[in-house]
């Protein structure tokens, strides 16, 4: 009936603003990784140069962003799920205080970087303690597992929410038919819970994973100033807004929008029809 | 007083017919029930009638007025909900006032029929409690004050009373009854309770997959249900295949065969002797009888009883005749006696049994 | 008696992983607060002051005072943009909805610094109006709409059919129905939205550094962190970086302690 165009004009004003502000810029920095340094403002040469010059210039980035990013996914796996779990099976009391917890994180990287950078800063407690080892703080605290634990703390809220979905949608009655055919409680988790979780695991996963590659403040603030400076994030702004190498920062770009593109391409598909 | 007139209203989802050329009407003042199994189409008939759904073909009239295109706030109708409806973020006052408001009546005027309303449903002093603190009994009362406090011209019930326990149920279908006589509106009233809609119905229209498969009034309907479904959807009924052995068409009495045994049927129609028919007794029809009395009834036969089953009010007996098992009810203090009559021979005898259109 | 000692201890270590898990997330903002307010004298002793707070700049002041601007016009838009299409993938019927669903969502997908990038790349050779203050307007309602849209879609979800009908029934138009009685009910729903989109624009600070350059517009948490990196550790900026963190947490306290997490469960929630 009529009813099948009167949905038109209350998602137009949607389409037109996702439309005009972000997948028309997101062909602009298409468009402008293909240019190079020099055409860039005057008449644009079209070139893959950026492409090839990026994975042999920055390699070392693309591996140091996949391996924070991964690790913190993983890290956010092993605290998130007995958290989903114990969040939605065993607690009742107090359970809203929990959640209302879990949005604190959402207030952005910048944040929990900064309050970390306290943590470890020469003086304060944690360079102390280990002063007190003899163990020299500086190599520990600017390094790679500080910026994990930072990016794990950024993006858990995701994956407990992955986790938890997935978790929400087991039927309980095959738990409760693995228990009366004789499995322990143990046994009924590894075996009928765990399995029937696993796409939660996965995009809860992928979902810290592809946040974690846009992280600039954590990994800068706390990396340290080796691999601190070295991630893809820094990189991007580096080139395109300091050294104004638009052509190679647009380049890098595409590609972490690719990677995350491909990323949550997995994720919608395994969690398929959670909204619409 | 408004007349209802449905002409062959069509409703489709995709190739499911949900409501197949429904013709009903509803006099001035009059109760009508539609009456049906869960699925048949009797509440998507109704919201047609209240313009929530478009029918696919037909029209919809009231008195001579064609309201098939109106949508819902054009038809002045009111429409009690299966559901508690009531708005959960107004207290009662504001929510019998709501309809009222949308008429733009004036404060004082509203303030009046809000309070009449109230009082015809035995719901006054309620005014600020919020819906959450209503009895589901308690909303539903406010919930057709609402409906009244509009003064609508046609009344139209979605199972109103599905959601309630029994005893509640029962005093509330008496007071809805009662609220229709004494604001005398045109009533359709949608139920799948056989004994629902018997209570109150002035007339009952049975649906079945999306038709209506007989009308008339709650006695016609039981007493002489014209289909199979019929006969089995409302109280319980034995049903027997027969053929016909002896037919005349002027004698007004045919005698029809099923497992070996003669049964005599008063037939209305002409009946085809190639046909098989399907007849129909109740079981409170059949009677356990003196063996000398046989002569008196048109139909008596002698039989075991296979089982009892103690029912309440009831004791029913399932008795086996020639291999034919027929349901027969017992009542009053002798159907004590029967309690261990099991293995025992009787005698049962019944009248005419009806027979059903196929 | 294995058993017996399981249930026992299975609600006390529940509760201590789960408070262990949580000190972990407010790790940085306790420390974040402990430095801004707690002042240890000379002579040992500790004491608290808000002494930090007076230190902050009168230009750190006129950037929240941006920031919150921009947070609200964000709300604003993406409420009149999304509660329209979260109110069609609900109740109207039509083709393509999941493809028009994952169209709005794309943005949500794309890292800030890819899409700030991209931003200030349009703005550059597309929408040379848009360099300066709407600039972040247009960016943020354009990134956060997907909550909006997300929180409304649970709201109508949620919202029983019935109450319309009877609105309808009982006389209302579909405009009347839409206010009196729709728009109520899903209110608690949508404010969800609006509270995520306040916090989270509020603290966005990729997008932001990226477009701080062109647009010559520098928010809150861009002032922090170029404070953060020429300044240091000072308690001022502590301060600095607590102000709107402080903001947001009482803005989600306070919309928890009117409608709880009912809301929010199914969209960011568990």
């Amino acid at each position: 009936m009529g009813r099948r165009w009167a949905a038109l004009p209350l998602i137009t004003p949607a389409i037109a603003l996702q439309s005009l502000f972000f997948f028309l810029p997101l062909f602009m920095i298409l468009l402008v990784s293909f240019t190079s340094r020099d055409s860039f403002f005057f008449s644009p040469l079209y070139t893959f140069d950026n492409y090839v010059k990026m994975f042999r210039i920055y390699r070392i980035d693309f591996q140091n962003t996949f391996f924070l990013a991964g690790m913190a996914g993983l890290i956010d796996i092993i605290i998130g799920y007995p958290f989903a779990y114990i969040l939605l099976r065993k607690v009742t009391r107090f359970a809203d205080v929990f959640r209302a917890i879990l949005i604190i994180p959402l207030f952005g990287e910048l944040y929990i970087a900064y309050g970390l950078l306290y943590l470890i800063l020469p003086g304060g407690p944690v360079s102390r303690l280990l002063d007190a080892l003899g163990i020299s703080p500086l190599d520990v605290l600017y390094s790679a597992p500080m910026a994990i634990f930072g990016m794990s703390l950024y993006t858990l809220p995701f994956v407990v929410y992955n986790i938890g979905i997935s978790l929400q949608g087991i039927d309980r009655s095959y738990e409760e038919a693995a228990r009366c055919l004789g499995a322990s409680r143990l046994k009924t988790f590894l075996r009928v819970t765990l399995p029937l979780s696993l796409p939660g695991i996965i995009t809860g996963w992928l979902t810290s994973f592809g946040w974690n590659l846009g992280t600039f403040a954590i990994p800068v603030l706390l990396g340290g100033p080796i691999l601190g400076t070295r991630v893809l994030a820094n990189q991007i702004w580096t080139t395109s807004l300091v050294t104004s190498d638009f052509g190679m920062g647009a380049a890098i770009g595409v590609m972490v929008v690719a990677i995350t593109m491909v990323v949550f391409y997995i994720v919608v598909k395994l969690s398929r029809g959670v909204l619409v | 007083m408004t007349r209802v007139e449905a002409v062959e209203l069509v409703k489709r989802y995709g190739s499911f017919v949900a409501v197949d050329k429904v013709t009903l009407r509803a006099r001035e003042g009059e109760l009508v029930t539609i009456l049906g199994p869960s699925g048949c189409g009797k509440s998507t008939t109704l919201r047609m009638l209240a313009g929530l759904i478009p029918p696919d073909w037909g029209r919809i009239f009231f008195d001579e007025r064609d309201v098939t295109s109106l949508p819902p706030d054009k038809r002045n109708i009111g429409f009690v909900f299966q559901r508690v409806a009531l708005f959960p973020h107004m207290n009662v006052y504001k929510n019998v006032a709501f309809g009222l408001e949308m008429r733009k009546l004036p404060k004082r005027v509203i303030q009046e029929k809000v309070k009449e309303a109230l009082r015809l449903v035995h719901m006054e002093g309620y005014e600020d409690r919020m819906p959450s603190q209503l009895s589901g009994g308690q909303a539903q009362r406010v919930e057709i004050a609402r409906v009244l406090a509009t003064d609508p011209e046609v009344l139209l019930f979605d199972e109103p009373l599905s959601n309630i326990d029994a005893k509640l149920k029962d005093e509330l279908k008496y007071e809805i009854r009662r609220i229709q006589r004494e604001t005398r509106k045109t009533m359709i009233y949608v139920t799948h309770d056989q004994a629902e809609a018997f209570a109150i119905s002035d007339r009952v229209y049975v649906m079945n997959n999306g038709r209506i498969e007989q009308e008339g009034s709650p006695l016609e309907i039981y007493t002489n249900p014209r289909t199979p479904f019929i006969a089995a959807f409302i109280g319980t009924t034995n049903f027997i295949e027969t053929s016909i052995k002896e037919y005349d068409e002027k004698g007004g009495i045919a005698t029809l065969e099923a497992a070996g045994l003669e049964i005599r049927v008063r037939h209305p129609s002409i009946l085809d002797k190639r046909k098989r028919y399907f007849i129909s007794i109740r079981p409170e029809d059949i009677k356990v009888i003196n063996p000398n009395d046989q002569k008196s009834y048109l139909n008596a036969f002698k039989g075991t009883v296979e089982d009892t089953i103690f029912i309440g009010t009831t004791v029913r007996l399932n008795i086996n005749i020639n291999g034919l098992v027929l349901k027969v009810d017992t009542y009053g203090a002798e159907r004590f006696n029967f309690l261990d009559s099991k293995g025992k021979e009787i005698v049962i005898g019944f009248d005419s049994p009806t027979i059903l259109n196929m | 008696m294995g058993r017996s000692i399981y249930e026992r201890l299975s609600p006390i270590l529940s509760y201590l992983y789960l408070i262990l898990v949580c000190t972990a997330i407010l790790l940085p903002l306790s420390i974040t607060l402990y430095r801004a307010i707690v002042v240890s004298k000379p002579d040992g002793s500790i004491t608290i002051s808000l002494q930090s707070y007076t230190m902050i700049s009168e230009a750190f002041w006129d950037k929240v005072l941006v920031n919150i601007s921009i947070s609200l016009l964000t709300v604003l838009i993406d409420v009149a943009v999304a509660v329209p299409v979260a109110y069609a993938l609900v109740k109207y019927e039509f083709k393509a909805k999941r493809l028009i669903f994952t169209y709005l969502n794309g943005v949500w997908y794309v890292p800030g610094i890819s899409y700030g990038l991209a931003l200030v790349l349009s703005y550059y050779f597309v929408y040379k109006f848009l360099l300066g203050f709407w600039g972040f307007v247009v960016a943020y309602s354009t990134g956060f709409m997907l909550l909006a849209l997300l929180t409304a879609i649970v709201a109508f979800r949620n919202l029983d059919p019935v109450y319309e009908e009877a609105a309808r029934c009982l006389g209302a138009g579909r405009l009347k129905t839409f206010f009196k009685v729709t728009l109520p009910l899903v209110g608690p729903g949508i404010t969800a939205g609006v509270v995520l989109i306040l916090v989270l624009s509020l603290n966005e600070f990729i997008t932001a550094l990226l477009l701080s350059g062109p647009t010559r517009v520098k928010t809150a948490p861009l002032q922090v962190f170029s404070d953060i990196r020429h300044a240091g550790i000072q308690p001022f900026v502590a301060a600095e970086a607590t102000v709107l963190q402080l903001v947001s947490l009482a803005i989600v306290i306070l919309y928890l302690k009117f409608f709880g997490t009912k809301y929010l469960r199914g969209a960011i929630m568990i």
